[in-house]
């Protein structure tokens, strides 16, 4: 008799989650069979992940390829100005169809037995067709499409078809997205900064308000201080890091101050989106910041459970000026991968991949904690905001929580 | 034709500026730019390919490169995880520029790397698109732009390359 390997007994069901909640098992960090498990239940799972910003394909007929962990997606503003998603592979054996990263296309073919697809995925053309198997229908065999919603330009998909409609699942999480996509999210692409780190990609995505004033030297060299903010915590495991900056005073330490201008802020007389100053985490993934006029989406994209390629994607406002323009541009050499600020994040996130079989076998989040507390409240600087999504992570990994 | 004596200021102008970053002597590599009035960027190829205007590095103005030792010396000590680079540079086109006594230099450049661990790997592979004045005394770099095949770089960029 046959038995679905599925139905095997997995040792991960028994799997001893601690029982503090602002402890998290440091091996869920390299573990592989916990990263194939993430496959199945967190990345196939009933979850949004941003795939792509209008700005990437903002023409009809242009297309962005991209990955949910290992399954690799096709996203094709088709000609009648309607986003979809597929996966990137030929209905009939798997090919994958689109290899470009970029481009503009109303057919994509694929190259082993030249069957042909549409802009909105459908199979138009297969060689032979007279001598397939009996019933083969056209209709039957498109690509296969996956959900897709989109908020502020911001392109979201999902492996799942019980996951919640996308305004749900970022309920919470507006104003943040708001201030961070310069109001209504009409961008424009400047280009990426393309890296790789040597670690899971869950260290990427565990932002938090404490260590941004500790690592990050340069907000204390440069007497940069957060105004008034807020970090919201939703229900869903998101995370809003929100503060008012004034423009920097020239402190002498740069040659060329303009590095730091807040033009925006500035033009603004302080006030609205683009005064504002934001780090955004949308689990489980993606990170979206706006430290003065630089808005940067950051696709953390996992590639092994010990190495993540982070795709930061720089854009700007379509209605800038020449001036804003090349000002936003130039500002890139502020925050980056190997930019003034963040290239330091890097270095921490390897190290703590290289130290996961220590002891204590937990990491734990300690500022601005307490037992019992409600986990969606957390101060501009705590580190406590990541725990509301490390529950939900528990519960959907299926992790019981010990005793405590 | 490019006179012998002027390539042989351009390669050594090109062999200070790798012997300064293999060195890790900032103020080497600044003093093969041609002081208040030089450019410097590293731009990703997939970006000249899609029409993008973002440079990985993007240093505009003299101020810009000053700037930029000062962040590696000043701000992001301690906390970066060293590497050793060595540069392989090899000058593949040479023509004179519109300006007086400058040119437009094309160079294929391969940029190794050894890690803490002792590991060596490719930092970057591509192609430094220069502008250099040679002049009496010495040549010096105008512009100097690192066009990145490897656009997706396996490392955070600490040094430039």
């Amino acid at each position: 008799m046959d038995m679905p390997l599925r139905s095997l007994p997995d040792p991960l069901d028994d799997y001893p989650w601690p029982a503090s909640e602002n402890e998290v098992p440091k091996e869920v960090f390299s573990r592989d069979d916990i990263y194939q498990r993430e496959l199945v239940r967190l990345f196939a799972g009933p979850v949004w992940h941003v795939a792509a910003h209008r700005a990437e394909l903002p023409g009809r007929n242009d297309f962005k390829t991209t990955w949910i962990a290992n399954t690799p997606i096709l996203v094709v503003q088709g000609a009648d100005g309607v986003v979809r998603a597929f996966h990137n592979a030929c209905s009939h054996r798997g090919v994958m169809l689109e290899t470009r990263r970029r481009g503009h296309a109303s057919e994509f073919e694929c190259p082993y037995h030249r069957w042909l697809f549409d802009d909105q995925g459908r199979l138009r053309a297969c060689p032979a067709e007279k001598d397939f198997v009996p019933g083969f229908d056209k209709a039957d065999n498109g690509l296969a499409q996956v959900r897709c919603e989109e908020f502020l330009g911001l392109i979201f998909v999902t492996l799942n078809t019980a996951t919640p409609p996308l305004r749900e699942y970022l309920k919470g999480l507006e104003p943040g997205l708001e201030t961070v996509l310069m109001g209504d999210g009409d961008c424009r692409l400047l280009g990426y900064h393309k890296t790789v780190i040597d670690a899971n990609w869950k260290l990427y995505r565990d932002n938090d308000g404490y260590h941004t004033p500790l690592l990050h030297k340069a907000f204390t060299w440069l007497n940069w201080q957060g105004g008034k903010g807020s970090q919201i915590i939703t229900e869903h495991g998101h995370l809003a890091v929100t503060a008012d900056l004034k423009p920097l005073s020239d402190t002498g330490a740069l040659r060329d101050p303009s590095l730091l201008e807040f033009k925006a802020a500035i033009r603004a007389g302080g006030e609205g989106p683009q005064a504002k100053t934001a780090v955004i985490v949308v689990s489980p993934g993606t990170l979206i910041s706006k430290a003065l006029d630089l808005p940067i989406i950051r696709y953390a994209l996992p590639k092994g459970v010990d190495r993540t390629e982070i795709h930061w994607t720089f854009i700007a406002h379509r209605n800038d000026d020449p001036e804003m323009l090349q000002h936003r541009i130039r500002q890139a050499n502020m925050m980056g991968p190997s930019a003034m600020i963040s290239l330091e994040d890097a270095a921490v996130f390897n190290r703590a991949q290289k130290a996961t079989a220590t002891q204590p076998p937990n990491t734990r989040f300690v500022k601005g904690y307490r037992p019992g507390m409600d986990l969606t409240a957390a101060g501009q600087n705590d580190e406590v905001g990541n725990l509301a999504w490390w529950e939900l992570y528990r519960r959907q990994m299926g992790f019981e929580r010990g005793a405590a | 034709m490019v006179a012998h004596d002027v390539l042989r200021r351009i390669d050594e102008l090109q062999l200070s500026y790798i012997d300064a970053l293999d060195s890790k002597d900032l103020a080497g590599w600044l003093g093969t730019f041609q002081e208040n009035a030089a450019e410097y960027y590293v731009i990703p190829i997939e970006h000249i390919e899609q029409d993008l205007p973002l440079s990985l590095l993007h240093d505009d103005c003299y101020a810009r490169l000053l700037d930029r030792v000062s962040f590696i010396e000043k701000i992001w000590v301690g906390i970066y995880e060293d590497y050793q680079m060595r540069h392989f540079v090899q000058r593949v086109r040479v023509r004179a520029a519109d300006a007086p006594d400058t040119y437009d230099v094309k160079s294929n450049v391969s940029v190794m790397y050894t890690d803490n661990d002792g590991h060596a790997h490719v930092l970057a592979v591509g192609t430094y698109e220069d502008r250099v004045h040679v002049g009496e005394a010495q040549a010096r770099f105008v512009r100097k732009r690192v066009i990145l095949d490897n656009f997706t770089t396996p490392r955070y960029i600490v040094y430039p390359l």
